[in-house]
């Protein structure tokens, strides 16, 4: 069911963050007291991050997908996030390119094989400009969840 | 069989993710290729058996094999060249 890989509690829509480790240190609050992921989370995703940043230089919505090895996480998830204000956030595989990302998707991923066919099918989603459109004018959660809803190829 | 290779930096979700996509797309293309996900550091140790290599992360190294441009593949941005690169040089 599309809802257990959008895990409710975890959707934020205009969240403040000043750049990439703010963010993460927010977040890895918010997974950790949600048991979704170790102590040692928030310090292996803003290495990861800074060694392979992971922003997709779709347009024209940047996305990035921040995420860490196996090890750091406690249950699987995709935690959906809208930035309220754009942050910087550096290009995957051109570490130097910088986008402004205000959509972020930070993958739980448990075992390394599970979630391919997802990823996938989210990526091409994320090219959909029509529905990334809807996501940045969702008002509320629920507004936010059922536009995550609609998107294709996600039937587990 | 040829081979070609993908690696990203921690190997859980992109490199399979677009190993998967070309695999695919490959199979699509009736082009016979075996499309593996490594570790991106054993990448050096895949050149001989390796046709092409597909990279996810920054590459600064000059490899032996063509190196395709991953992010393509996950981007839609630019991946219909990547392809026709691939699949060159799997015809090589």
């Amino acid at each position: 069911m599309k809802s257990e890989i959008f895990r409710r509690e975890l959707i934020e829509i205009d969240m403040e963050a000043k750049n990439t480790d703010d963010f993460f240190e927010q977040m890895a609050k918010k997974l950790s007291s949600l048991h979704y992921v170790e102590d040692t989370f928030e310090k292996a995703i803003r290495e990861r991050e800074s060694k392979y940043p992971t922003a997709l230089p779709i347009q024209p919505y940047a996305v990035a997908i921040p995420h860490t090895d196996c090890e750091h996480i406690k249950k699987p998830f995709i935690a959906p996030v809208r930035l309220k204000e754009p942050v910087k956030w550096c290009e995957m595989a051109a570490n130097d390119v910088v986008h402004d990302v205000r959509f972020v998707f930070v993958l739980g991923i448990k075992e390394a094989h599970q979630q391919v066919d997802l990823l996938q099918n989210l990526v091409v989603n994320f090219q959909d400009e029509g529905l990334m459109k809807k996501l940045e004018q969702a008002t509320s959660i629920d507004e936010y969840e059922a536009v995550l809803m609609t998107m294709k190829g996600l039937e587990l | 069989m040829k081979k070609v290779i993908v690696a990203c930096g921690s190997g859980v979700a992109t490199s399979q993710t677009v190993a998967s996509k070309v695999a695919r797309l490959l199979k699509e293309n009736k082009v016979n290729v075996e499309v593996e996900a490594v570790d991106l550091k054993s990448v050096d140790r895949y050149m001989d058996s390796s046709v092409a290599y597909i990279a996810i992360t920054k590459t600064t190294k000059v490899y032996p094999i063509p190196v395709i441009n991953g992010i393509a593949f996950l981007t839609g941005i630019g991946m219909e060249a990547e392809l026709k690169k691939l699949i060159d040089a799997c015809n090589q």
